[in-house]
């Protein structure tokens, strides 16, 4: 096989693989699932940790790191935040099935997994000085929705990003 | 080249109808009550040990505003409700809107007693360091319904 044949099936492969791609995406919704679908969050995940939180994009974690999450409720970022099993079992499954299969992005090596640590995250949010964090309007790198004004819809698109305190600036 | 691979339709499925599901049996777990009956029943718990409990809304109060020291984020109730439980709280870590916690203002509040006893449990580990007793129970209660 001539490198030729062998390079243009290889880009027809590839192209087949990428339209297979996009069209389940077109199918499972739109660009605001992009990290973890909203629309079919159930609605216990809703109750459970919306009540304190935005629900963070099941994506952008591995299974092992959101499983790690889900077993320590008790003690969840200096809250106790503990679930019976009945509702765990309703819980768990979203975020195990939705989870990122990226280690190399979305794998958080810290003692309760923080999605902010993964080395995505670091790299998405690098050209950002620190105290951008500590705003009085943000408080930390967890609160998405202090910036990305869609976040809690799933939308983290570039220009529905707003900065507190940078409100002028182009992302 | 990596492409994600389009597993996701199957779990898809399956969260969709677990959800569906669950919205079918979440009135089977569903207990109505009220605030009132409530903090009755946490008032027939005291009584068991202390024949003479009644219920007081002050000391509700001044349950629900008394500084702690366990935990310098949530040091009170009032950390996260504000000094108002009628009006809109906010989440002293995240700042997520909390709605109100006195019936008057929140008509849902305490007609779920599952859902009254699992966030007892939560709160009071975090400002406490401890489970509520009932009558703290039974005066918190009586102290939010009187607040108009």
């Amino acid at each position: 096989m001539s490198f030729f044949t062998k390079s243009s099936k290889l880009a027809a492969l590839a192209t087949t693989l990428l339209i297979l791609a996009t069209s389940t995406h077109a199918d499972g919704g739109n660009k605001t699932d992009k990290y973890g679908p909203v629309a079919t969050m159930p609605a216990s995940v809703k109750s459970e940790c919306a009540s304190c939180h935005m629900v963070y994009p099941a994506g952008l974690l591995v299974a092992k790191d959101w499983q790690r999450i889900l077993s320590k409720l008790d003690k969840h970022y200096g809250t106790d935040a503990s679930v019976s099993q009945q509702e765990l079992a309703l819980i768990a499954p979203y975020f195990v099935n939705n989870a990122s299969t990226w280690p190399e992005r979305h794998v958080s090596t810290t003692d309760l997994p923080r999605l902010t640590t993964t080395p995505w995250f670091v790299r998405k949010h690098n050209e950002l000085p620190n105290k951008v964090f500590t705003h009085a309007a943000i408080k930390s790198a967890a609160n998405c929705a202090a910036c990305h004004t869609q976040a809690e819809k799933g939308g983290f698109s570039e220009r529905q990003i707003v900065v507190p305190g940078y409100e002028s600036r182009k992302w | 080249m990596i492409i994600k691979p389009p597993a996701q339709l199957k779990s898809r499925f399956w969260v969709c109808l677990g959800s569906v599901m669950f919205c079918l049996s979440a009135p089977v777990f569903a207990q109505a009550t009220s605030a009132a009956a409530q903090s009755g029943r946490w008032a027939q718990v005291s009584k068991t040990t202390n024949a003479d409990f009644t219920s007081s809304a002050e000391r509700g109060k001044a349950f629900f505003l008394k500084a702690n020291t366990v935990n310098k984020d949530f040091p009170n109730c009032a950390a996260c409700h504000t000094a108002n439980p009628a009006a809109q709280g906010k989440h002293a870590v995240t700042g997520k809107a909390i709605a109100p916690l006195a019936p008057s203002a929140n008509a849902e509040r305490f007609t779920d007693a599952g859902k009254t006893d699992k966030w007892f449990k939560r709160n009071c580990n975090d400002v406490l360091g401890r489970e509520c007793t009932a009558p703290e129970k039974a005066d918190f209660i009586t102290y939010l319904i009187g607040v108009k």
